[in-house]
């Protein structure tokens, strides 16, 4: 009876919880006061595709940079797999808009870094490295330097570098918002078929509502946020029920898409008023 | 696709490297530097005192804060400030070597453009018209960055981080000076104590000591890995000061250690080197000025007393005197053993 209530309990442990996080912010000047976020409470479950989508300003990287442990909540708790965050740590990897590899090492050598700096045998650092290289589909390009690969090819090294340290959660702040149309599509597609073969656990933070409702699980509007008044907070949970890999022509893609619209519209403009 | 690595500059790489191991969970972002923010007023320094030591009556000075004063209030000119410095660098440096490159034009230039804004009542900072000299491991526009070495040339085309809060608040770019080979010893070898020409400068910001202690500008931005501001400061009695790790950006520096480089200033007085370092560091620490001539009173002071190398005799017996006046004055001393603070920064790279 203890037992199986113990087994429950640590299987219902969520990836992510944030329990009624704000976060104040001071101004430049130091003057006043900045409500970036408040009053947010969110469970991530293990092996979910979680997007936060919302305006430019409403405290979606706050969000995710309190997730990663760059930046302490002013109030409320932030912890994974039940731990509270106390900083940043590998259990949490991050992919950036820019990339941020080691432009020094190659794309092999990138990869391993992580495996290499937790003190993994060599020889578990080289299946490591094939592993994620062949995963992201980069295997011609293991001794190349990142500056000689183009911003996708780079993007998907960040992805296979972060995830070859194998973290409870990848972070993602707007990660494919610097690459052309075409290229963040397959990007998009990719991520999506890695995610799911490897059933990681996602905080992703968009402004697309197309890109959200294409990888979800579930979409979290947010709005607000100090330019408009109010600090940022939740406005909308929608989960996303569609089968992958999702027909963004579909007539129930786009029922989903139109309901975000309107969501984030209202809130948009409200703005404006 | 073009070959071959892209050639990464040395601060570059230092950027790259954090934010890399960010992306990994393993460093915390430094917080973002801010553009600097001038509130306070520039202690009254009528009647400086030449060896900075605090009067009766008032703050501590020094010629930098002087300078400073005197030109708010029209008593001298940025030019004549600077000229007097090249005056100094003409009489000594052939001597002592411790330019590296010198910007008389650029920099009588800059002078005069800050005597036409002071007399329209324009006033960029608190070091408006202030010469000062920057170590050449320090970026300065337009200029180029040898770290003391033949092995290394950049021109970098934008200016450090701490070069461009000192010039924003007003000051005047004298000179690049010399360093120990890449910033990496603390003899600056190549140059000579102002105090006995056979003896070194101290380093590895040694030009920044001989430049400061003979006039060639009146403070100079350096910088401090394993004491390379402390120890020139020290052998040449000037004052240096290492702050806090990180607060003063090393953005457009050649690194030396990545998690343990500081810009630091170094200056004749404690009060010049306080407001240089008010200018460097970000604008949200309280200034250390308006605490540079308060006594000791509330402070916190500590003494190592493991680990830290001993030193002998004479030194030894002063340090003790110096940690018992300090205990049996007004300041606080808890006497509790002092540790090595545990910092979150990665270990240095191997081999630097
Ligand atoms: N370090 C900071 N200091 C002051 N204000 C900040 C800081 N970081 C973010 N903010 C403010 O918090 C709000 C939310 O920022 P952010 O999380 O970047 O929004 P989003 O990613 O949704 O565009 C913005 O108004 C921003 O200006
Ligand atoms: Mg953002």
């Amino acid at each position: 009876m203890q037992t199986a209530a113990r087994a429950m309990s640590i299987t219902a442990t969520p990836a992510v919880s944030l329990d009624g996080v704000g976060k104040v912010f001071r101004s430049a000047d130091g003057e006043k006061k900045v409500h970036a976020l408040d009053g947010i409470d969110l469970t991530i479950a293990e092996q979910e595709f979680l997007c936060l989508l919302g305006g430019s300003g409403c405290g979606k990287s706050t969000l995710l940079r309190m997730i990663a442990g760059f930046e302490t909540p002013t109030t409320g708790q932030v912890a994974v797999r039940g731990e509270p965050v106390r900083g940043p740590g590998p259990d949490r990897g991050v992919v950036f808009q820019d990339y941020g590899l080691f432009p020094w090492l190659t794309v092999a050598e990138n990869i391993g870094f992580g495996p290499r700096r937790r003190g993994l045998p060599g020889a578990d650092v080289d299946a490591a490295v094939q592993r994620f290289l062949s995963l992201v589909g980069l295997e011609r390009f293991a001794t190349t330097f990142p500056a000689q690969l183009s911003g996708g090819m780079q993007q998907r090294v960040a992805i296979a570098r972060v995830l070859a340290n194998d973290p409870a959660v990848l972070l993602m702040d707007e990660p494919f918002g610097a690459l052309d149309s075409l290229t963040r599509e397959t990007m998009q597609h990719e991520l999506q078929q890695i995610c799911d073969e490897l059933r990681t656990t996602v905080v992703f933070v968009t402004h697309s509502v197309e890109e959200a409702v294409y990888l979800a699980d579930r979409v979290v509007v947010m709005g607000g946020g100090p330019s408009v008044g109010t600090p940022g907070h939740v406005e909308l949970v929608l989960p996303v029920a569609l089968e992958h890999p999702r027909d963004i022509t579909s007539p129930e893609f786009n029922e989903l898409k139109r309901e975000l619209l309107a969501v984030i519209h209202g809130t948009s403009t409200a703005a404006l008023r | 696709m073009t070959g071959g690595p892209r050639r990464i500059r040395g601060s570059q790489g230092r950027e790259a490297f954090t934010t890399a191991l960010v992306a990994l969970g393993d460093y915390l972002p430094q917080p973002p530097s801010r553009p600097p923010a001038f509130t306070y007023a520039l202690p009254d320094a009528a009647e400086p005192t030449r060896d900075g030591r605090r009067r009766a009556d008032g703050p501590l000075s020094g010629p930098l804060t002087a300078a400073a004063a005197d030109l708010r209030s029209g008593r001298i000119s940025s030019v004549e400030l600077v000229e007097q410095a090249l005056l100094a660098v003409e009489k000594f440096d052939g001597e002592l070597n411790a330019v590296a490159e010198l910007l008389a034009e650029s920099a009588r230039r800059d002078a005069s453009a800050c005597d036409v804004d002071a007399a329209a009542g324009r006033w960029r900072g608190p070091l408006h018209g202030i010469p000062l000299t920057v170590k050449d491991v320090i970026d300065v526009a337009g200029v180029p960055t040898r770290a003391g070495s033949e092995a290394y040339l950049d021109v970098p085309t934008v200016d450090a981080t701490a070069v461009a809060r000192a010039r924003s608040a007003g000051a005047v770019i004298l000179a690049k000076v010399t360093t120990h080979e890449f910033a990496l010893g603390v003899t600056s070898p190549q140059s000579r104590n102002p105090h006995d020409i056979l003896r070194i400068p101290g380093g590895s910001s040694g030009g920044s000591a001989i430049a400061v202690s003979t006039g060639m500008g009146l403070g100079s931005i350096g910088t401090d890995t394993r004491a390379s501001i402390r120890v020139p400061a020290a052998l040449s009695g000037t004052v240096g000061f290492k702050p806090t790790f990180g607060s003063v950006p090393t953005a457009g520096v050649v690194p030396l250690s990545w998690t343990m480089d500081h810009v630091a200033p170094m200056a004749s007085t404690v009060a010049d080197a306080a407001l240089l370092l008010d200018v460097l560091t970000a604008p949200d620490r309280p200034p250390v000025l308006d605490a540079a001539g308060a006594g000791v009173r509330g402070l916190r002071a500590a003494c190592p007393r493991r680990r830290s190398p001993a030193p002998s005799g004479r030194s030894r017996r002063r340090c003790t005197r110096h940690y018992a006046g300090l205990r049996s004055s007004d300041a606080s001393s808890p006497n509790a053993p002092v540790r090595p603070p545990r910092t979150s920064t990665p270990p240095t790279p191997p081999g630097w």
